[in-house]
């Protein structure tokens, strides 16, 4: 976390929920920091930072307001001009992640890790050595590289490796990333740079080194996708990782089979609320056409809200003031309703 | 139960080796005749293999107790250097996947490492005795009677988990222990009858040194004259990871040498990446905790320096014997301020849970059911063992007395006016090479360190990865054929 970071989650016409930013970086998967995750646009960012301090946070957080960079708005924070001036500025020396999507929906750590060790399999390989300290990795993947290998020995080469993996990095069109990433490499009496090498060398710190390698790393995922041949394709396989929860994917397909929220309930011994709040996480996390939003919120009840709420901006809708007229009015209805025209209006 | 040159044809099959290391023999003959040992041999002895090797002869499964995950990684990873797959670290650290994995294969393994936590889940416990192994293993057993009581109190189960397993044979392995703790081992292990195989603690080629210094800039100043002097490659030791990154920064900086930081702060591939560099003398000094050093299998090491001293003889004497593993010339020397010795009293202290803590809990359990921090969680382990609250403040005093007192005779070692090795060897109850002139001195000059004839430097891998374009860093990691 630092300067450049919290402004580039900042925007100078949106004024924007300091602790929700903070959530969203520790990747707190609440519904309301979900919802205006989604209405800041920066749900890519879910879980950057996991373990972003409190105090770590708060103090560039109070830096940002005493060199007037932020400003606050009702509890809220917006860019100042000045703010908006610092972000431009330090965006042409800063690198900005282009792969955060990518990490969303699929596991990056699990890639990078394969993609380490077949590397170091295969350069030891190509030296004729079978006696080394293999990279630490977790057993599965570990299995994983036994099995790749035994089937690259058979339908690849050394060669066509190789090329492949110049390949992802020519791709780059950037030799400083390039190297940035082959350091990360590690093989026969090649023992690669630490982040903390590279951070000398290339007067960064370590969080950004070790940032954009993962960003560039998890580059290569959609490249290796479109090449059904590549030798790395087996990489990818069972990596992907559902953004919505496994608990949630499961009431949303019971609510497409018609099932009421009681059934729901009751069947899974989940309380009614809960499974609401399922919805409304799948609802903000998976595009329109993947919810049942005609069986789950009327054309009635959607004209009603309609005419209540014309003319003011979404972020800006009050439940409190909708309670006055409707009365029975349940929060889930007014929040799908919410993120409903979210996506109406990004579309 | 075979003869010696039936062993020693095992020992070729298996390592490749002709001869065995001072009392790694001993120990695997000892297993062989189903007797449980308790084996104290220096760091770098190869404690392993003599399980590794037991493992291999009886073809059963040996379970590894382990305190350091690190240290389980380590050991696991060179387990299949050597060609043995069939090893693992059965940890907390692992994912859910990973662990279902390992429970689903446990059958298949042949050396299955974990933590005392680990083996105290009931379920795995069952799997594992139900798979009857044929040796368990207590790596780093001083921890039953150092770290047990507080750190690590399920370090004192080990015991009743060993009996509920069918008492399998038992080895227990240590580097150092003076004959108090290795009664209380066994006391604690409820083998009081174990065989005790024991080498030499002394490492008569490494020469033991104190330098005091008045402050802290004093202490860099000595410092930086040391590294000057002495012989590459080294460790220095820190308690602290902020000092040990600060001061790899500032050698960094001014020396023309090549030194890393090496902590648990930094990422595993990092890790891996600084002790591999090391390895291969690309980088000639680590800064380290003591987290770096149990699994580096680098025989030399020239010197090792500690910035702060550790809190006890044994583990000082551990860290020592990380230099000079090839029976060469080494160095080992503690550079000490007035009251350093604060820092490892004041961790001592508040690492531990206070009356007033221990009270609160006995009071209302359930208030801390979430507190997950360290002393909480030992007040709950003694608690849920039945020990009362009188209890447990008493022995939790003693055992601050007695890390206190540790502390203590670390400070009287480097104050100790008269021969270093001396007082090792009476700490240990051990025979030590008796003084000349390359034993010890209290005042590190660099005549001293001149008259010792370190042997030449390793030489240092000048590849400058750096310069290079990153195609040139791919084809050096491909052996390619075009």
């Amino acid at each position: 976390m630092d300067e450049f970071r919290l402004l580039s989650l900042l925007s100078d016409k949106q004024p924007r929920r300091k602790r929700v930013v903070e959530n969203i970086l520790k990747g707190r998967r609440t519904v309301s920091t979900l919802f205006w995750g989604m209405r800041y646009g920066i749900l890519d960012w879910l879980g950057y930072e996991k373990k972003l301090q409190r105090d770590t946070y708060d103090s560039v957080f109070d830096q940002l307001i005493q060199e007037q960079l932020v400003e606050a708005v009702d509890q809220q924070f917006r860019l100042t001009e000045f703010g908006t001036a610092r972000l431009n500025q330090l965006a042409k020396t800063h690198y900005q992640p282009q792969n955060l999507a990518v990490g969303q929906f699929y596991d990056s750590q699990l890639f990078q890790e394969r993609l380490l060790l077949i590397i170091q399999v295969v350069s030891e390989y190509s030296f004729d050595n079978r006696q080394y300290y293999p990279q630490l990795a977790s057993q599965a993947n570990l299995q994983f590289a036994r099995e790749w290998f035994r089937w690259f020995k058979i339908n690849g080469t050394v060669d066509l490796f190789a090329k492949e993996i110049q390949d992802l990095l020519q791709n780059l069109n950037d030799d400083r990333l390039a190297l940035l990433v082959a350091f990360r490499f590690m093989g026969h009496g090649t023992m690669g740079l630490t982040t903390q090498q590279l951070a000398v060398e290339y007067n960064s710190d370590v969080d950004q080194i070790a940032a954009i390698q993962t960003d560039v790393m998890l580059g290569f995922i959609p490249r290796i996708k479109e090449n059904p041949e590549s030798l790395l394709s087996p990489l990818i396989a069972g990596i992907d990782s559902s953004r919505v929860s496994a608990s949630a994917t499961q009431t949303l397909a019971e609510v497409w089979q018609h099932h009421s929220f009681k059934q729901i309930s009751q069947q899974r011994r989940l309380k009614e609320s809960t499974v609401k709040e399922h919805i409304l996480e799948a609802a903000i996390l998976l595009p329109i056409d993947e919810i049942p939003y005609d069986a789950l919120i009327s054309q009635s009840l959607r004209k009603q809200l309609a005419s209540i709420l014309s003319g003011q901006e979404i972020d800006e809708w009050q439940f409190d003031q909708l309670t006055a007229k409707l009365p029975d009015l349940d929060f889930f209805y007014f929040r799908l309703y919410q993120i409903l025209r979210s996506k109406e209006h990004v579309k | 139960m075979l003869n010696r040159a039936q062993l020693h044809a095992e020992l070729k099959r298996y390592t490749g080796f002709d001869e065995f290391r001072d009392g790694q023999e001993a120990a695997v003959t000892s297993l062989l005749a189903n007797q449980d040992t308790l084996a104290i041999l220096p760091t770098g002895a190869g404690k392993s293999l003599i399980y590794e090797l037991y493992g291999k002869i009886s073809n059963r499964l040996v379970i590894i107790i382990s305190p350091l995950l690190s240290l389980m990684q380590d050991q696991v990873s060179s387990l299949n250097y050597r060609g043995e797959r069939r090893a693992v670290a059965y940890t907390s650290l692992l994912m859910g996947q990973d662990k279902a994995y390992i429970e689903a294969h446990l059958n298949q393994y042949r050396f299955l490492f974990m933590s005392p936590e680990m083996l105290v889940n009931d379920a795995i416990f069952n799997r594992i005795k139900q798979l009857q192994p044929g040796l368990l293993v207590i790596d780093e057993a001083h921890c039953i009677s150092t770290w047990g009581p507080d750190f690590r109190p399920e370090y004192l189960l080990l015991g009743k988990l060993r009996e509920r397993l069918g008492s399998p044979l038992t080895l227990m392995l240590t580097a150092t222990a003076t004959p108090k703790i290795k009664l209380d081992i066994k006391a604690k292990m409820g083998l009081p009858d174990a065989t005790e195989v024991m080498t030499t603690i002394d490492r008569p080629n490494i020469f033991i040194g104190v330098q005091h210094v008045d402050s802290a800039k004093d202490k860099m100043n000595h410092l930086k004259q040391l590294i000057s002097n002495l012989t590459m490659p080294g460790i220095i030791y820190f308690s602290s990871k902020k000092v040990a990154n600060q001061v790899a920064e500032e050698l960094n900086n001014e020396l023309a040498i090549n030194v890393a930081a090496y902590h648990a702060d930094l990422s595993s591939d990092d890790r891996f990446k600084v002790q591999q560099q090391f390895m291969s003398n690309q980088i000639q000094l680590i800064c380290a905790t003591s987290a770096f050093g149990m699994g580096i299998d680098k025989n030399d090491i020239r010197f090792v320096i500690h910035y702060h001293m550790p809190s006890t003889l044994e583990d000082y004497w551990q860290e020592v014997g990380r230099a000079g593993r090839d029976g060469k010339q080494s160095v080992a020397i503690i550079l000490y301020q007035k009251n350093d010795e604060r820092i490892q009293l004041s961790l001592a202290e508040s690492s531990l849970p206070t009356n007033e803590e221990i009270h609160l809990y006995y009071q209302n359990p359930s208030r801390f059911a979430k507190v997950d921090d360290d002393k909480f969680r030992l007040v709950k382990f003694y608690a849920t063992h039945r020990v009362r609250e009188d209890q447990l403040v008493q022995l939790l005093q003693k055992r601050q007395q007695s890390r206190t007192q540790s502390i203590r005779e670390m400070v009287s070692y480097v104050n100790y006016a008269e021969c270093k090795r001396e007082l090792i060897g009476r700490h240990f109850k051990a025979t030590m090479k008796d003084h000349d002139e390359k034993c010890c001195s209290n005042e590190i000059t660099s005549e001293i360190i001149e008259s010792l004839n370190l042997p030449e430097p390793a030489i240092l891998d000048t590849t400058n990865p750096v310069k290079l374009d990153w195609k040139r860093v791919i084809s050096n990691l491909f052996l390619l054929k075009n």
